[in-house]
């Protein structure tokens, strides 16, 4: 199970490749890619909930380090939340939408959206907390420069 | 206000140009809308512009500055779309610069020409060795762990990018490139000896997953709680017909070989 962490790491630091995202920013993203990882699958038990605290974890990092590596939050956000997108679930449904299969292909939709809410969510909260945290610590910064 | 310095932007009509660039040069790469919308409005006002009005759909940029009782109304359109995350770097960089009055307009605009005639691919056997090395990450994500399905996961993340990076490269129309890449790959996977039915959604998928819009969707989603309706339905719609498209490869693939699953 922890082997997990090691291995969304590195699909997060290859996706990462693919979009071109430069290094440190990378590396960020594929420590807090793993976590979310970790957080979604193992450590809390509802698919849902799991999701949005993972994405809201990722979004505090990338927001926390934005800043200070100089690089705008997409570049970290982007990558970071490539594990937790349900491209895999919206492909099964609709799958299962095109072999007549109604029941599950309703099901997996609901799956879909709800977790993209659950992300968009996480994600935005994340970053209502930490826009304000940057300002005051910016602020705190400067009184206690001069 | 007006800067001072040997400008050769010296009229409003060109200096206008320069947020528009960094419009553009965003939107190409894949930022959010209101990304693109902050970093026009701030450059317009870093040059001077009293009132800017930003509208960036998914397809295009309208704006207006008004300065010194004119309007200047620009309309940029944007028809390819990528995702190259390093270019949003730089141009957050010089637009940071730029709204510290640290960059010149000239330096600006001609760092801004720079990066849009930059060609932003790696070779694409880097790509394709980063793509497969994904797909067995993921694989061994989704609990596959025998050697000879994960060999064929490799290969087939690795057969997706250079399959996409060649229609890219020979023109072929968005989603007939993402029908054709659906349908090759699933061809590919059914034909692989020794590979265990019950494995071989598992093998399929972590090929596809370079293809899947799960990023658009979520931002999607993003943009229409943030307000931005028209590009999160746009994007919607996208990441729908993405999807539809991959899913008709699939099938067509699954439907020409019968006898096998279907």
């Amino acid at each position: 199970m922890h082997i997990d962490f090691l291995f969304a790491f590195i699909a997060v630091v290859c996706y990462a490749y693919l979009f071109d995202v430069p290094l440190k920013p990378t590396l960020i993203a594929g420590v807090a890619g793993s976590i979310g990882w970790m957080m979604a699958k193992h450590w809390i038990s509802h698919a849902v909930f799991g999701t949005a605290l993972a994405a809201f974890c990722i979004g505090m990092i990338a927001y926390l380090f934005a800043p200070r590596l100089h690089q705008p939050v997409t570049t970290m956000i982007i990558p970071g939340i490539i594990v937790l997108v349900p491209g895999t679930a919206a492909y099964t449904a609709l799958r299962y939408a095109l072999e007549g299969n109604i029941a599950m292909a309703g099901s997996g939709v609901i799956t879909v959206f709800s977790s993209t809410l659950a992300i968009a969510g996480g994600l935005s909260v994340s970053e209502l907390i930490m826009l304000r945290f940057n300002r005051a610590w910016r602020t705190y910064r400067e009184k206690h420069r001069s | 206000m007006e800067h001072e310095g040997g400008d050769r932007l010296d009229t409003w009509m060109e200096r206008f140009q320069i947020p528009m660039l960094a419009g553009e040069i965003l939107l190409t790469n894949g930022a959010e809308i209101f990304r693109v919308e902050q970093t026009i409005e701030r450059m317009a006002q870093a040059l001077g512009a009293e009132r800017s009005d930003v509208l960036v759909v998914l397809s295009g940029i309208q704006a207006s500055f008004s300065v010194q009782q004119q309007v200047y109304t620009y309309i940029r359109r944007v028809r390819m779309r990528r995702t190259g995350l390093r270019l949003i770097a730089q141009v957050n960089q010089i637009s940071r610069e730029f709204c510290n009055h640290t960059m010149s307009n000239e330096e600006a605009s001609q760092q801004l020409h720079a990066l849009l005639t930059a060609p932003s691919h790696t070779a694409p056997l880097r790509k394709a060795i980063a793509s497969s090395c994904g797909a067995l990450a993921f694989s061994l994500l989704f609990q596959l762990r025998l050697p000879i399905p994960l060999f064929y996961a490799t290969l087939n993340g690795f057969l997706a990018s250079l399959i996409v990076d060649l229609l890219n490269r020979w023109k072929i129309p968005e989603y007939l490139a993402t029908f054709l890449t659906g349908f090759i790959l699933t061809y590919a996977t059914l034909l692989y000896p020794q590979l265990d039915p019950t494995r071989l959604d598992r093998v399929l998928l972590a090929a596809l997953f370079l293809l899947l819009p799960g990023v658009p969707l979520t931002t999607s989603i993003r943009e229409l709680t943030n307000g931005d309706l028209i590009s999160g339905t746009a994007r919607m719609s996208e990441a729908m017909i993405t999807l539809i498209t991959i899913a008709a490869g699939v099938y067509t693939a699954f439907t020409l070989l019968p006898g096998r699953l279907l």
